[in-house]
């Protein structure tokens, strides 16, 4: 194991395939998301040595479905440009050349950030294409409006319910030069990567990405200060309602809250919880629920799909089941949640590439890295903190998207 | 019981019965910490059987009763599951139903809470009708979805009489008339011990499983009379060879479907080498290894490609792919040029069937260590009558003559191409 406080390496004995994952740190006023979200799009096609194409993933199909995937997001209050590797083991493929697989994948990484993209308009186009019709996608989808609707009305800085590649209109503007110095900052900027395997490659890993030293330093608080309205919109086509209400509730900072919420979510929405119980099997009101905690551990939302008439109905009957869920949350529950979460970390650790994110996390915040620890932490929470939490929740606001009368 | 190693994958599996006639099917996978375990059900929502013993079988009873397992005389078995740290769920296909738990614990209680689901049929009218607006709340969330939508229109346009065309779930008319005789009959004829298959992989010890199967004591049940749908299905052509209708989310897709001859027919041709070719059909025709599909993407035509699929039930098969598009006519030019050059492009010394294999060997001996898709894959290869491992090891041993014979059939095949047209303004 190495631990050159932005690299993890981790031994892929157990395993079929080796993973990494690098995520370098970009600070807003350095480039624009769209820029990066193109850039990752650019740097993919004007890549040679790919033959296959799963969305924005490149499998290299004569290296055994090795992978490589570029992507943006948004993380508090920063960018983050990542860059994912996968391929088999070569003794489960049959591989005995002097170059492994681990080696041809990271040379082919090192060659796209070296060569970077050709100006050529067509490509640029094309690109700026593709990120329009994928925002497009996410509008297309009515859950995605509910949860606009929810975050533009009532939680206005949060990050969640984004364009997932921006503004259209800023993509469309968009110039080489703008790319150019995406790319810049791209090779610049501190990288924090997990691995799964490529033990041998700590000397390449250092030559590619720019190890950053210690964490870096977030400044992001979320604004829920309007005032509390069940709200809507109608849209064409579809047939049945999307609603989503908002909470606000204050969970820990850190990793603790990353727990928190988990076992918030599994309390309040698995198949033995108050809501899914309350909503779907007493009421009839819907076919399942879902509990999310998005805007780093200060709100909860709660969604369905559901027919018109129902809308109101679940509105109501959500506010009652979680006024007093809290009584119903025992020890008991919550030693078998705990249990399950337990399961559900395991899985974790079964893949090389949910694993090299998990590194790569606790590189970035400071959370746990190992297997031990993590369960430590989840053994942690007690009864009376997640009651505490529960308690403590306000319902901001819902939205609602639904079919036309007609 | 017995053991087959596998070399190519690295895997093995032990194959046996017990007494009662209960089947397993196991693969131990070291090092893989999530054991999932699952009962196959040998029938799913095909609406090919229309009577058992004389009682009317409506469309999506098995779905139904899928969902009405999970309570047993012992209670709630989810609850049961999730106290014992295993997470547990059912699906329905076309062909069987399938009943599972994940865990990386201790896997004895939950493998007895799974058994205990098929000990004895604990319904009544009143659970039956309880059930049918939660189905009905199912059949909702699947309305705006895209790819729902398409695949419906693409068998709809293949498909003149086929039970394929029926949903799995069925209609609301058909899920209102399901009643608890219809549940029983189904449950009697499908449900007994001699036709169920334990499936299971991840890290375990086969012999400890095998001595749980052996003394499960589940039921079995005398076989009734069956009446099945008489149809004749058309298969030398399609229904329409286009279709066009309004996209749910509003962007515009190009969907497109080729209907296959009857299983028997195929069979009388390919021999077991149709298993194996219907593992790599949908990357044969869609994948960017072809240099078409290549061009279509670099010239903008296809935005985004969202998947193929190869569906079985009955005699049926079918293969779709559905793609991202602004130009729905030029794109479906492109692949009618593409099926006229595909079996050239791989007689040609630049054949793209190295590349595939390539990819699908990779693919697959990564897929051995996710216990779910692992297990998946045992399952589908099994209602084949095959180990998916020796599908794998088929597949790789395939040279350019076989695939060229497979893609010189299916270019032949009767094709439907559905647009779904989004909003021109937006």
């Amino acid at each position: 194991m190495a631990n050159n406080s932005s690299l993890l390496l981790r031994s892929n004995a157990n395993y079929r395939s080796s993973a990494l994952t690098a995520t370098l740190v970009i600070d807003k006023d350095k480039t624009s998301y769209e820029a990066l979200s193109a850039l990752a799009v650019m740097l993919l096609l004007a890549s040679k040595a790919y033959r296959d194409e799963r969305g924005l993933v490149l499998r290299m199909m004569n290296l055994y479905s090795s992978s490589l995937s570029l992507s943006t997001k948004r993380y508090k209050d920063k960018y983050l440009f990542d860059i994912s590797l996968s391929c088999p083991i070569d003794k489960y493929v049959g591989v005995n050349s002097l170059l492994s697989l681990e080696g041809k994948i990271l040379k082919t990484c090192q060659k796209i950030l070296a060569d970077g993209f050709n100006h050529d308009e067509v490509a640029l186009m094309l690109t700026k294409g593709k990120l329009v019709r994928d925002n497009n996608d996410a509008t297309g989808n009515p859950m995605f409006l509910a949860y606009e609707g929810l975050k533009n009305n009532f939680f206005p800085n949060a990050n969640f319910a984004s364009y997932p590649n921006g503004d259209n209109s800023r993509i469309l503007a968009l110039t080489f030069e703008d790319l150019e110095k995406a790319l810049e900052v791209v090779r610049s900027s501190k990288a924090y990567v997990g691995c799964v395997g490529f033990q041998r490659k700590a000397k390449s890993l250092s030559s590619i990405f720019n190890l950053a030293e210690g964490m870096p330093i977030y400044d992001y608080d979320v604004d829920q200060s309007k005032k509390c309205a069940d709200l809507s919109m109608t849209k064409d086509v579809i047939t049945s309602s999307y609603l989503v209400i908002g909470y606000s509730l204050s969970l820990d900072e850190g990793y603790k809250g990353d727990i928190e919420a988990m076992l918030l979510e599994r309390l309040l929405c698995d198949d033995s919880s108050p809501l899914f119980l309350g909503l779907r099997e007493e009421r009839g009101l819907t076919y399942g629920v879902d509990v999310t905690f998005p805007s780093e551990h200060k709100s909860m939302i709660v969604s369905m799909v559901l027919d018109r008439q129902n809308v109101a109905p679940a509105i109501k009957a959500t506010e009652e089941i979680l006024k007093s869920s809290d009584d119903k949350f025992t020890q008991e529950r919550l030693d078998q949640v705990k249990k399950t979460m337990k399961s559900g970390v395991d899985a974790i650790f079964d893949s090389p590439m949910s694993y090299s994110h998990f590194l790569k996390g606790s590189l970035m915040n400071g959370y746990p890295s190992t297997k031990d620890e993590y369960v430590a932490s989840i053994d942690a929470i007690t009864l009376d903190e997640i009651k505490e939490k529960v308690k403590g929740m306000r319902k901001v606001g819902s939205f609602s998207v639904d079919p036309s009368e007609a | 019981m017995e053991k087959y190693y596998f070399r190519r994958l690295g895997v093995a599996l032990y194959e046996g019965r017990n007494k009662d006639g209960l089947s397993y099917v196991l693969s131990p996978t070291k090092g893989v910490n999530t054991k999932f375990f699952g009962i196959l059900v040998p029938k799913g929502g095909l609406t090919d059987v229309v009577e058992i013993g004389g009682t009317k079988i409506p469309a999506g009873t098995a779905h139904l009763l899928e969902h009405r397992l999970f309570e047993t005389v012992g209670g709630d078995t989810l609850k049961k599951f999730s106290e014992c740290g295993a997470f547990a769920n059912a699906f329905t296909t076309e062909s069987f139903t399938f009943y599972y738990f994940s865990t990386s614990q201790d896997y004895e209680k939950p493998l007895d809470i799974l058994f205990s689901m098929f000990n004895s049929f604990y319904q009544t009218s009143e659970k039956i009708e309880h059930e049918k607006p939660i189905i009905l709340g199912e059949m909702a969330t699947r309305r705006d979805d895209t790819a729902y939508v398409m695949d419906r229109k693409i068998v709809e346009s293949l498909y003149f009489s086929s039970p394929i065309k029926d949903e799995i779930i069925g209609t609301e008319r058909s899920i209102q008339s399901i009643h608890l005789s219809a549940a029983r009959k189904f449950f009697e004829q499908y449900y007994s011990a001699d036709s169920l298959t334990l499936f299971a992989s991840g890290d375990f010890d086969p012999d400890k499983v095998i001595r749980i199967v052996d003394s499960a004591k589940l039921p079995k049940f005398k076989k009734q009379p069956v009446k099945s749908v008489e149809y004749k299905e058309k298969y030398d052509k399609a229904v329409r060879s286009e279709v066009e209708d309004v996209s749910p989310d509003g962007q515009t897709y190009l969907g497109v479907g080729i209907k296959f001859p009857p299983r028997k027919e195929l069979f009388e041709k390919f021999g077991d080498d149709m298993f194996a070719l219907y593992e790599i059909a949908g990357s044969l025709v869609f994948s960017k290894a072809n240099q078409a599909i290549s061009d279509m993407r670099r010239d903008g035509l296809i935005i985004f490609g969202n998947g193929h699929n190869l569906e079985e039930a009955g005699e049926d098969t079918y293969l779709e792919a559905f793609f991202e598009t602004n130009s729905p006519e030029k794109l479906k030019k492109a692949f009618e040029k593409h099926f006229a050059s595909l079996v050239k492009s791989y007689k040609s010394v630049t054949s793209p069937l190295n590349s595939i294999q390539l990819s699908y060997y990779g693919d697959s001996s990564m897929l051995v260590s996710n216990s779910e898709d692992y297990t998946n894959n045992l399952v589908d290869a099994y209602m084949n009558h095959f180990a998916w491992p020796a599908l794998v090891s088929r597949v790789l041993a395939f040279k350019k003559k076989d695939v060229v014979k497979f893609l010189e059939e299916l270019v032949t095949f009767p094709r439907t191409y559905v647009v779904l047209s989004g909003d021109k303004t937006r």
